[in-house]
């Protein structure tokens, strides 16, 4: 008798209802194409994301790659024309400096990048601060600490017109030693690979490693909403010199959980002491993606200018079916096998002026590529797989400035359903919208205030606290508010994304009954219905590697 | 076509109604995320039963009837029967097909409300260690679960009845006899060389006085109780809140002699569940334990629309509590809500017939104890004598099942039991009651899951003819789950075994002879609803005739013009008959009266002079339901 209602067609209608300049073009706009590549978030909010004072994802560096100022210039498709003329004076060389070559066959050097974040924070009573979102991504006021050290090596190839980078990331999270006093690091190798650029053909490139592999991002929910893939693989991709590109990538991975791997003690062979670990259950999760895309640039080619982009995205997920041991010692239960796919959507357009840019976001996942790449799912079908699970998500993110005024915006609505017929607590509709309007101080600083909103409903008939006794009227829904201003210096000029900044945050969250019913009984935000958070912290990002190849 | 307009401000316009909308669609998430109808929000309660003699029930241990929802299968360890092994209410309703090809009515399903997770290494699967009795055990499903089952079953005119549980709460309190703040293994002796017998602080033996602390100096006064706190195993402080006060508990300690009226109404039930005293009520003494049972379980049935209780160990809970409680749940129920028939039924683990049929007398206690027991009543409606509808008949267990089907002892006794129910049960029912007197409706059983099963005792023929006998007995029959699978599991928890191993097969003898019966009693209003009177019982246990012979008529009272004769063969060596040196059986039919047997069996038989009615033996353990052609 449970249902599990689908929300594809009210998000679709109420997205063309609610923004027609999407669904019919206003007359002095052009009309709206797709993008570039979204990312997946997880299927469950609370379950897939780090905890609230780690990292949510990895950062947002760009403020989406629509902006071209944020690109590497050296891995960037939309700027392979000055990579092509640089392939062609080398073939030059090789034909006229042979023996040169020899001697010093590339030019090349270490680069170095870092995009990271620092916060002292504390709250209304001075006590520790904290994540207080209730959607799996909400503001990032609050977030914790996080850095990423980038080294990079990068070569040119005279022999062959080719270039390479080898690159590698190292991302360290809360806590820090300074707060702490404890000598001990978070550590995660979150790149390690070699990309390959004009390997024979301009435009070409490959990649193999340990990779991040993204596309655009909504900076204040530190959101990539169509494609974020972490994998070990390789890709290849093309761009071509009038913005299309298309790029294939295969990776897996391995979530060390029950439902990927299952390890028992067995004797030690050949009668010896002791007793082996060994594997039944060791499956890992396949994703295959790929992302077809075209960023249609207007006016000369030689300054930035205006531009629309689409971007049509899928994955495919597989997972192998295997065994896994019972709790009754030596007998073994068969593990189905599973998959899913992802298809989705963007179109963005930018003004090529000081990062104004807007990106829509449409992306439909089911199955295992319902649940988050890293998520294991907690609910499953009668059949044991991830059948008919299913996540809808409609994104929005953007930016606006001009003269001494900026206004970042985004928001998005998920809905996920698991594989569980009845709807339960992994079940969650969520939504947030939120804007942040800033006044710049000359080249050196400015004021932002932020306004959010955000919404969560989980699957769940709870009793309402305020009645207990009273027939419970369906899952509930929680919402929070929060108010931030933050005061910033940013020696590197004014705009949304210039960085370095050096900021003063404070923020206010009120949240609904409903939201304090969400966390444990004696939690201060099972308690409060108004927390502030008080900060004083650093941003920064310069010379990393972009996500896409 | 200016594409700079992007960068002008005009853009913020319809960015910002896109998040309107986006937020819009967020807050009208109700029409995305919603249940069925009715399984959310207040609820109507239905009226199902007409006449609860028309039931078959069958008991559930939900745990070990069907898995169907994965996600609430937590800690589940199928290597070992004290454990979790993920039954939940959306596998039973997954299963009603299979129940109702069975014949069955009524689902009996174990306890619902929350319970301590895991003690000493057993879970509390069964649902008799409760600890919140205002919140569901999610091993089993949510409220949408349990309502989905509800009306599932409604929706084939099945009921459902709930097992509730009054007597006591799990393991929530230990008490710190030696005063150190912890739970302690073994603090004194164990009575055995000393006349120490505090075992542990978990489930020390029975005191009068109350559990007493004692140091090596010797007692020092009554031992504080401390509620656990740990959340991972559930032992948590209980609700409703007025479990929290110890005084809400006896706190006497373990009873370790079922015969002392003290200790069986006042000790803690073996297992360290703590004995809550029912008799406290807020108007008089303070203390609303009365109130919040009555509360905590009415509103389940205004939750979920159940249509009965079967109620755990009535025996260990006072008289005084049972008139209090069945009589405001059926004003509760049946008077406010409109819900009729609301069936009550206990559990006794008893042979005393008149110890388990007191709970169902209608009568009262002395004038003063009357008068105390009114000074709990707040809402001008006075205490009467009534009680439950029902009670299990654990005596005809032990008197018929394990001794005449089980053993092939004499069947006189069985004869003499039900001869004496008129006496030592209810004869008047309960206002607002089912409408049917107690000793009309005893609830008839083989075996539960506090018994081994049939089989582990007996033999597939003797079950057979068990499942005849209940099925035909006056009163309700009810069949423990796996009985139709042939399970033979022995004491607690052998007999608790996972029923989806059979793959819910239905081509066993057993299950079709389950069939059979349920639908001969459904054509027989005889059966169903005629007065009971045996016509043939014997003290005879060796190589006599009619050794193992048991015969009783069902007709008259409400069967109108039906009839039916039930001739048992329980001897497990030879044929019987019922025929003596004066003659055979005598029955109150006209002389040429024709039977045919309703089991489908060739015999037929002619009614003689005087209602003698002469039969051919009947083979060992075999029986005949002889109906009127």
């Amino acid at each position: 008798m449970f249902r599990k209602k689908s929300c594809v067609a009210l998000a679709i209608a109420a997205l063309t209802a609610s923004f027609p300049a999407l669904a019919q073009p206003a007359p002095d706009a052009p009309p709206a194409k797709t993008a570039e590549p979204g990312d997946a978030p997880p299927g469950d909010a609370k379950k897939d994301e780090p905890k609230k004072d780690e990292p949510k994802k990895e950062p947002a560096k760009d403020a989406g790659s629509d902006v071209p100022a944020k690109k590497d210039a050296k891995a960037d498709g939309a700027d392979k024309a000055d990579g092509a003329d640089k392939a062609d004076k080398s073939d030059a060389k090789k034909d006229d400096k042979a023996a040169a070559a020899k001697t010093s066959p590339h030019k090349g050097g270490f680069e170095f990048g870092s995009y990271g974040r620092v916060v002292a924070g504390m709250d209304g009573k001075a006590g520790a601060s904290r994540d207080a979102d209730i959607v799996a991504h909400g503001s990032r006021l609050d977030e914790g600490n996080y850095v990423e050290l980038e080294l990079r090596r990068e070569d040119e190839w005279e022999k062959t017109g080719a270039r390479t980078k080898v690159v590698a990331t190292l991302a360290v999270a809360n806590p820090v030693f300074h707060y702490t006093g404890n000598f001990d690091i978070k550590m995660a190798v979150r790149n390690l690979y070699i990309e390959e650029a004009d390997l024979g053909l301009k435009g070409l490139t490959a990649w193999a490693g340990s990779r991040m592999v993204r596309g655009d991002d909504i900076y204040l929910l530190d959101f990539w909403p169509l494609d974020n893939l972490n994998t070990l693989g390789g890709g290849v991709g093309y761009h071509h010199d009038i913005g299309t590109s298309a790029l294939l990538h295969v990776g897996v991975s391995q979530p060390k959980t029950p439902f990927y791997t299952q390890s028992v003690d067995r004797p030690a062979p050949l009668d010896q002491f002791g007793a082996v670990s060994v594997d039944i259950l060791n499956r890992q999760r396949v994703i295959g993606s790929f992302k077809l895309a075209h960023n249609q640039r207007f006016g000369p080619k030689d300054r930035p200018g205006p531009g629309i982009k689409a971007a049509l995205y899928g994955e495919l997920h597989a997972l192998p079916k295997g065994q896994r041991e019972t709790t009754t010692p030596h007998v073994f239960e068969d593990v189905p096998s599973d998959g899913g796919f992802v298809v989705g959507a963007q179109v963005g357009a930018y003004s090529g002026e000081r990062d104004t840019h807007v990106n829509l976001f449409l992306r439909y996942a089911t199955g295992i590529a319902a649940y988050g790449q890293f998520a294991s799912p907690g609910q499953l079908a009668p059949n044991r797989t991830t059948d008919g699970a299913h996540e809808l998500l409609v994104a929005l993110g953007g930016n606006v400035e001009a003269s001494i005024f900026g206004v970042m915006m985004g928001g998005y609505f998920r809905s996920f359903r698991d594989a569980s017929p009845a709807l339960d607590y992994e079940d969650t509709d969520e939504g947030i919208v939120i804007v942040r309007p800033s006044i710049f101080f000359g080249e050196w600083g400015g004021l932002s205030v932020e306004g959010s909103y955000q919404v969560a409903q989980r699957g769940v008939i709870a009793p309402d606290a305020a009645d207990p006794t009273a027939a419970p009227k369906g899952p509930r829904m929680a919402s929070a508010g929060r108010f931030g201003v933050i005061p910033f210096i940013s020696p590197a000029g004014k705009g949304d994304y210039t960085r370095p900044h050096i900021r003063f945050i404070y923020a206010l969250t009120a949240r609904n009954d409903v939201a304090r019913d969400l966390y444990p009984q004696d939690d201060v935000f099972h308690r409060r219905s108004i927390d502030h958070f008080i900060g004083l912290g650093a941003e920064w990002w310069f010379n990393s590697s972009t996500y896409g190849f | 076509m200016s594409i700079t307009s992007f960068s002008g401000r005009s853009f913020a316009l319809p960015l910002l109604a896109g998040f309107v909308g986006a937020a819009a669609l967020s807050t009208s998430t109700e029409s995305c995320m919603s249940y069925d109808v009715g399984l959310q929000g207040e609820i109507r309660l239905s009226s199902q039963v007409v006449d609860w003699r028309d039931e078959v029930i069958y008991q559930v241990l939900i745990d070990r009837f069907a898995d169907a929802d994965l996600g609430n299968d937590e800690r589940v360890d199928r290597s070992a029967m004290g454990r979790y092994h993920g039954g939940d209410w959306k596998g039973l309703e997954d299963h009603l097909d299979y129940l109702q090809k069975l014949g069955v009515t009524t689902l009996w399903i174990s306890p619902i409300v929350k319970n301590v997770d895991t003690d000493a290494g057993f879970d509390g699967y069964h649902g008799y260690w409760a600890q919140d009795l205002t919140a569901l055990n999610p091993h089993f499903g949510d409220m949408a679960a349990l309502r989905s089952l509800v009306f599932a079953a409604h929706k084939r005119k099945m009921k459902v009845i709930v097992d509730i549980v009054t007597n006591h709460l799990g393991q929530l309190f230990y008490y710190d006899i030696n005063k150190n703040g912890q739970p302690d293994d073994r603090v004194a002796g164990s009575g055995k060389t000393s006349n120490v017998t505090h075992e542990n602080e978990y489930d020390p033996d029975f005191d009068p006085r109350g559990v007493q602390s004692y140091t090596s100096l010797g007692e020092s006064g009554p031992a504080p109780v401390i509620f656990q706190n740990d959340a991972a195993s559930n032992h948590l402080p209980p609700f409703p809140e007025v479990f929290q006060n110890p005084r809400a508990f006896n706190r006497k300690g373990r009873t370790y002699n079922f015969d002392d009226p003290l200790q069986l109404l006042k000790g803690d039930f073996p297992g360290g569940l703590k004995d809550v005293d029912t008799t406290l009520c807020q108007a008089r003494d303070g203390l609303g334990v009365k109130e919040a049972m009555v509360e905590s379980y009415a509103r389940w049935v205004e939750l979920t629309d159940i249509d009965g209780f079967r109620i755990d160990t009535v025996k260990h809970v006072e008289r005084e509590f049972w008139r209090y409680f069945t009589q405001k749940v059926r004003q509760r129920v049946v008077e406010k809500d409109g819900k009729k028939n609301f069936f009550m039924f206990g559990e006794a683990f008893d042979g005393r017939d008149q110890l388990i049929g007191s709970f169902t007398k209608n009568d009262l206690p002395s004038p003063a104890d009357l008068e105390s027991e009114q000074r709990c009543v707040t809402d001008g409606k006075p205490i009467t004598g009534d009680q439950l509808d029902s009670v299990f008949y654990f005596p005809q267990y032990f008197t018929g099942v394990r001794d005449i089907f089980q053993n092939a002892g004499a069947t006189k006794p069985l004869e003499d039991l039900w001869l004496q129910r008129s006496t030592t049960w209810g004869t008047v029912a309960p206002e607002l009651g089912i409408g049917v007197a107690p000793d009309h409706l005893p609830v008839n059983f083989i075996d539960n899951h506090d018994v081994p099963r049939f089989l582990f005792n007996g033999s597939k023929e003797g079950l057979h003819n068990a499942l005849t006998f209940i099925f035909t007995a006056q009163g309700i029959p009810c069949v423990y789950y796996g009985t139709e699978q042939e399970f033979a599991g022995g004491n607690d928890p052998a007999n608790r075994e996972d029923l989806w191993p059979t793959k819910f097969a239905t081509s066993s003898s057993t299950f079709k002879h389950i069939q059979k019966l349920a639908a001969v009693r459904k054509s027989s209003v005889a059966i169903r609803k005629g007065e009971v009177k045996v016509v043939w019982s014997t003290t005879d246990v060796d190589d006599e005739a009619d050794a193992g012979i048991l015969a009783y008529e069902r007709a008259g009272g409400d069967a109108g013009g039906d009839y039916a004769l039930v001739v048992f063969n329980s001897n497990q060596k030879h044929p019987s008959a019922p025929v003596s040196m004066t003659g055979p059986v005598k029955v109150n039919l006209a002389p040429g009266t024709q039977l045919v047997d309703a089991l489908g069996g060739s015999v037929t038989a002619t009614v003689g002079a005087n209602g003698a009615l002469p039969l051919d033996p009947l083979p060992p353990q075999s029986a005949l339901i002889l109906v009127p052609r």
